[in-house]
């Protein structure tokens, strides 16, 4: 190999190496209602009407469900999504994990909130880049 | 050192940006409890209360119409291969499934009739033969369980 070929290679080497990078990417599903789980904190069982609760959160439901019993559900969604990688110019790997969680808010006839449970699945989410294995 | 270089150059060619991804949305769904369920007695109020949090806006997962509600954890494995950096192939290799899928059905008066259950594998296409259509378990009936 002559000193030519052997700084070509050299140089090819370093560009591939040079060139690989690391990817992180963070993704937020309904931003508008991201701090949620911080907002709820105001919303008093028995007391805040539905017409409050919106303006706690910001924002109309996502959706209303009607139970079998009568019953309202207003249904808020968000979520977060992470996703990590490798670039190695001829081999990537990435990962996304996504966490996609439902503020449900339990309304009576007389439009009271009775109840609610907030998920947290957004919460749980890590950077994972290795997309192998379970 | 011909033969080599060949070899070096199709390496490269055909292994240039070669790509895995994965997706995984709400991994923690699939250890979700069910057992509490109980036929004829928990109510769907009861079953939101419990699980709605992880339930998506989407409109398959709440069938208000059939008084159904669908938890899933859902997976996405990608393979693509660029042929001449930075050319992609115009197509990948996908496989996405709901890798654990729990459907509540209930009746008229908004109590549980049905629990069904799946569980599946996303595979890495064409490395790996995707897996056949997973067995979907009765898990809770009003006649007990069955498949």
């Amino acid at each position: 190999m002559t000193s030519l070929q052997a700084l070509r290679l050299s140089a090819f080497a370093l560009l591939a190496f040079g060139a690989s990078a690391c990817t992180f990417s963070r993704t937020y599903i309904n931003p508008k209602t991201l701090d949620l789980p911080e907002r709820v904190k105001q919303v008093e069982k028995g007391r805040t009407t539905a017409a409050e609760l919106q303006q706690i959160l910001g924002a109309p439901p996502h959706s209303i469900l009607r139970a079998p019993s009568g019953e309202k559900v207003y249904l808020y969604s968000y979520g977060e999504t992470k996703t990590a990688g490798l670039t190695l110019v001829v081999f990537n790997l990435t990962k996304t994990n996504s966490g996609i969680d439902a503020a449900l808010f339990f309304v009576d006839d007389k439009d009271v909130v009775t109840d609610y449970t907030v998920g947290d699945n957004s919460r749980h989410i890590h950077w994972e880049w290795w997309p192998f294995g379970d | 050192m011909r033969g080599c270089k060949l070899i070096l150059a199709l390496v490269v060619l055909f292994t240039a940006g070669c790509t895995f991804s994965r997706t995984v949305v709400n991994p923690e769904e699939r250890n979700a409890d069910i057992e509490w369920i109980q036929v004829g007695e928990t109510t769907w109020i009861e079953v939101l209360r419990k699980m709605g949090g992880s339930i998506s806006n989407e409109p398959a997962q709440v069938d208000v119409a059939n008084r159904g509600l669908r938890f899933s954890v859902t997976e996405t494995k990608a393979v693509s291969f660029a042929a001449i950096l930075p050319i992609s192939l115009p197509f990948a290799w996908y496989d996405a499934r709901r890798t654990r899928d729990i459907y509540i059905e209930f009746d008229d008066a908004g109590l549980v009739r049905e629990v069904w259950e799946s569980r599946d594998h996303c595979a890495w296409r064409p490395f790996q033969k995707p897996a056949p259509t997973p067995q979907v378990v009765l898990v809770k009936s009003a006649q007990g369980a069955g498949s």
